[in-house]
């Protein structure tokens, strides 16, 4: 029998030589299929193989550490996005607020339409005529530019066949005298169509006679609507309608 | 063999001895769950920050731009009301990819001719008309957004130097533009 079956030990081989005789030993034990016999096997071979068995399952005793670090980091993350839903819940409920759902107006002086609509509709679109930007100045030196203001607005009134006072400007551009404040001539019927909508500061959006002009810039700074769309929108808002002008 | 060193061999054997094959699968779905609220965290945070943008803008007194850039619509909108809808097309089209969503800044325009209208905000975003992107020359890396003539005419009046244009690129956010139903009588 070679000395590699002998007793680890008692032969007082060194480890190397174990080793080298040993594997071999083991396998031609195998080859002739003699029944392992722990002493006769080389002592290496199962302290090898043991050790790898025992690197494998520290290995996987490992992974299970760093699973509670996973669960740890996970429940960390539930809560960071359960605090972002909960404010983000909040900042949408605070801006949901701030949409009445009543009706405004918008008037897009650039392409010269009127929009009546709620945040999510538009219930019409009209095509309408604003301030014509044009200069006129008198010979005593007051001037005026016809503009549409910008800006927002509030529906202050709803008259019902409104009458045109005419101001001194108007006189002025047919170069004519310009007659005191309350004459008769300043007044005038049937102009301004059958309802305005005052907005405050002598601006209107009301009717006009110059339909042909619809879509132009052709005001005095007044908002002008067709006969039909005038009516509509007349009877769709009321005192404290929103009108946005840009 | 000294029993000592079964001992030994056996305590290592016995530190080590794990289920392996169910820990494994356990990980990859808590690695899975974990990457799926990282990416959730990360979608609530964009949303968060539109929200925000909106709480911001509805008290001041400036016009801006909403664009959703996956649905292709816009809105012109003043504090929290909503002046204008329109539409847009993208080049390229794969738009809502290229540009992460937040705020731009109009940097600058270009308002005449009116045939070569357009808008600027940076080196990120142009809106110009179809006559603009025919006589235009577009530059590497820009998103151009073509808009109808009429509405770039009144978003180039209505939006101030140094307005903010804030960009939805993805769909899915709550707060994202709704669609403005049109009910004529």
């Amino acid at each position: 029998m070679p000395a590699s079956y002998q007793r680890w030990g008692k032969s007082g081989e060194a480890p190397k030589t174990v080793l080298k005789s040993g594997i071999p030993a083991f396998a031609r034990m195998a080859a002739y299929g003699r029944k392992a016999n722990f002493h006769m096997v080389n002592k290496t071979v199962w302290v090898m193989l043991f050790c790898l068995i025992a690197l494998a399952g520290i290995a996987a005793d490992r992974s299970g550490i760093s699973e509670s670090k996973l669960r740890d980091e996970i429940s960390s993350l539930e809560q960071t996005a359960q605090e972002l839903e909960e404010q983000n819940q909040g900042l949408g409920r605070m801006l949901s607020a701030l949409d009445s759902g009543e009706i405004y107006i918008v008037v897009d002086t650039e392409n010269n339409r009127l929009t009546l609509r709620t945040e999510d509709a538009v219930m019409r679109v009209a095509v309408c005529g604003t301030g014509s930007r044009q200069f006129v100045e008198e010979e005593t030196g007051r001037n005026w530019f016809f503009e549409t203001p910008l800006g927002s607005f509030t529906v202050l009134g709803k008259e019902r066949n409104p009458v045109w006072i005419r101001p001194d400007w108007s006189f002025v551009e047919e170069n004519m005298p310009v007659p005191p404040k309350g004459h008769p001539d300043r007044i005038v019927r049937g102009v301004l169509g059958k309802y305005a909508l005052l907005l405050g500061s002598g601006y209107k959006i009301h009717g006009t006679t110059f339909t042909n002009l619809l879509g132009t810039h052709f005001t005095h700074g007044c908002v002008s609507l067709g006969d039909r769309d005038l009516e509509a929108v007349y009877k769709a808002v009321k005192i404290g309608t929103k009108v946005y002008i840009y | 063999m000294n029993i000592k060193w079964i001992i030994v061999l056996v305590s290592l054997f016995a530190t080590g001895a794990d289920s392996g094959a169910l820990d494994i699968s356990e990980q990859r779905q808590l690695i899975e769950k974990r990457t799926a609220l990282t990416r959730r965290i990360e979608h609530l945070k964009q949303e968060q920050d539109f929200l925000l943008f909106q709480k911001e803008f509805s008290t001041l007194d400036s016009k801006y731009l909403i664009l959703d850039l996956a649905e292709r619509k816009g809105q012109l909108k003043y504090k929290h009301v909503v002046l204008k809808d329109f539409q847009f097309t993208t080049s390229p089209v794969s738009a809502y990819k290229k540009i992460p969503s937040g705020a731009l800044t109009l940097t600058s325009r270009v308002e005449k001719p009116r045939a070569r209208m357009s808008l600027a905000f940076g080196k990120t975003l142009v809106i110009w008309s179809k006559a603009g992107e025919s006589s235009g020359k577009k530059q590497r890396g820009i998103v151009y957004l073509t808009v109808k003539r009429k509405d770039l005419v009144s978003i180039s009046y209505a939006l101030e130097d140094g307005a903010q244009a804030y960009i939805i690129p993805s769909s899915g956010l709550r707060a994202k533009i709704g669609v403005t139903k049109s009910v004529r009588d």
